[in-house]
């Protein structure tokens, strides 16, 4: 094999073009380093704002004045009027109310869950997108009142919220 | 003299070119990253500010009649409307936050001071949503008097105490400037016709005439004109949307904000007219011949009173009706207590 002898420029040359390519390198892996944290922070946060979603949902929906209970003209707090909860399902269901209550509440599957009375569940509010790439799901405990019967129950609302 | 360099010398040259080069290279990588950092914590910040006022927002609608204040927000909010779109931007962000869920009724800037939140309940009659009046402490609110009866009178007295707010009477030489950086100047056709407005700083105050035509029971209608283009005119039904009109100040903001109102108003009809039908259903099943019918059966005056209701809120409003219809409703909620049945709302 025949040895090659490489000149002083030549060697000069060399390191020069390794100390860029290593700084080159250095700096490539930082921003790979950099992105990949912040990649991973931007889906943590992601899903904490889905969490809040969800929870700020089910208490928007809660407090809605078309499903609160109502007596003497003044609504009750964390209280839901049974036939308003069906009538709002009813009414949302297409049609130009469903239009301003997609834009309020979003893509969500809102139910009454009356698992401790003898009543039948009630949805709420139901509209899913075409595309489901997740969905985070709260509970708050509520009173239903029958209003026909003077009867109240304890049930609790489950809000669905689809990303 | 031709001079020749030798072999050394052209590469001692190539290399500090080749190093300028690689450097600027490396040097306009780093400010072109700085700089879009910098701009995207901006969009951040601008977002995470929006998103703090909406929580705020959302929060203060859930405590219905109530004046909350916020000492001092830091930040200017501009309020806009476009196309039947309201919303709002921080200033200095270009992020714009659109107002789904709230009914707002705000001057057109706020904010960099301490912060004054109002909550009515619009009701028509039954509570439809909450609505939020924004004010602050730059905004400096004059009612020029019309009287012990007049309605700006009356709007004064509904304004909180918390507003800056002041009844200019017929003895008060004019409108002076207090320091304030915005004023609105709410009238009437009853108060006097002339108001001395020249102490004011130009630019920095506005007019807006409201006049009620009559009322039905609690429930007083009328119209709105703006200040300075008087052929704007927007009509309004209720003291929630009259005082709506006096906390904007201004004819095209307020419509914009009323014909969400009126919106929310009329999903939320439809939502009581399927009440009414299902409440029906629940005392058909205890007695098909159910004397609550009388109030809550398919030709019930329940129903023929919302039916109107949802006529003029598909159609063109005639302001006058629908006050009139929301004053037998409020009779009916009273009525249907007496009989026995479910309260209406």
């Amino acid at each position: 094999m025949r040895m090659v002898l490489l000149r002083k420029s030549q060697v000069q040359m060399g390191e020069t073009i390794s100390v860029v390519i290593i700084i080159v390198i250095l700096i490539v892996l930082g921003l790979v380093f950099y992105f990949s944290l912040s990649g991973s922070g931007v889906e943590r946060e992601r899903e904490e704002v889905q969490e809040l979603d969800s929870i700020s949902t089910a208490i928007f929906v809660s407090r809605m004045e078309e499903i609160k209970c109502s007596r003497a003209g003044a609504t009750t707090y964390a209280c839901i009027d049974m036939y308003k909860a069906k009538a709002f399902h009813n009414a949302s269901s297409s049609g130009m109310p469903r239009e301003i209550y997609t834009s309020l509440i979003g893509y969500a599957n809102v139910t009454l869950n009356m698992h401790y009375s003898t009543q039948k569940n009630i949805t709420i509010y139901s509209h899913e997108p075409s595309n489901i790439s997740g969905s985070v799901t709260a509970y708050m405990p509520v009173m239903v009142s029958d209003p026909v019967n003077n009867t109240q129950h304890f049930a609790y609302l489950e809000v669905e919220v689809f990303s | 003299m031709k001079m020749v360099k030798n072999k050394g010398q052209v590469e001692i040259s190539f290399n500090w070119i080749f190093v300028l080069i690689a450097g600027g290279l490396i040097l306009f990588f780093f400010i072109t990253f700085i700089v879009n950092q910098r701009e995207a914590s901006m969009e951040e910040l601008g977002r995470r500010v929006q998103d703090r006022f909406d929580s705020i927002f959302t929060i203060i609608q859930q405590t219905p009649d109530s004046v909350q204040s916020f000492d001092h927000i830091a930040t200017e909010l501009e309020f806009m409307c476009e196309e039947g779109v309201q919303s709002y931007m921080v200033r200095g962000s270009s992020a714009v936050t659109f107002i789904d869920s709230q009914i707002i009724f705000s001057p057109r800037y706020i904010g960099d001071s301490r912060l004054v939140a109002w909550t009515r309940n619009f009701r028509g009659p039954y509570p439809v949503t909450p609505v939020l009046y924004l004010s602050d402490d730059r905004n400096m609110f004059y009612f020029i008097d019309d009287g012990e009866n007049g309605f700006v009178r009356d709007l004064f007295n509904r304004f909180p105490d918390a507003f800056q707010k002041e009844l200019i009477r017929e003895d008060n030489p004019g409108l002076e400037d207090k320091g304030y950086d915005f004023y609105t100047i709410i009238f009437s056709d009853d108060s006097r016709s002339e108001f001395d407005v020249t102490l004011l700083p130009d630019d920095s105050y506005t007019r807006i005439r409201i006049n009620v035509t009559g009322r039905h029971g609690d429930v007083p209608y009328g119209e709105v004109r703006d200040g300075v283009d008087e052929d704007v005119v927007v009509e309004f039904v209720g003291y929630e949307m009259a005082l709506g009109a006096a906390v904007i100040g201004d004819a095209n903001l307020f419509e914009c904000s009323k014909d969400r109102l009126l919106q929310r108003y009329a999903a939320s009809n439809e939502v009581q007219i399927k009440r009414v039908h299902e409440l029906w259903g629940g005392y058909q099943a205890i007695n098909p011949d159910h004397r609550c019918g009388i109030i809550y059966n398919e030709t019930g005056l329940a129903m023929s009173g919302l039916e109107n209701i949802k006529s003029h809120l598909d159609g063109s409003v005639n302001y006058e009706d629908l006050a009139s219809i929301m004053s037998e409703l409020q009779d009916l909620n009273d009525q249907s207590r007496r009989i026995g049945c479910a309260w209406f709302y």
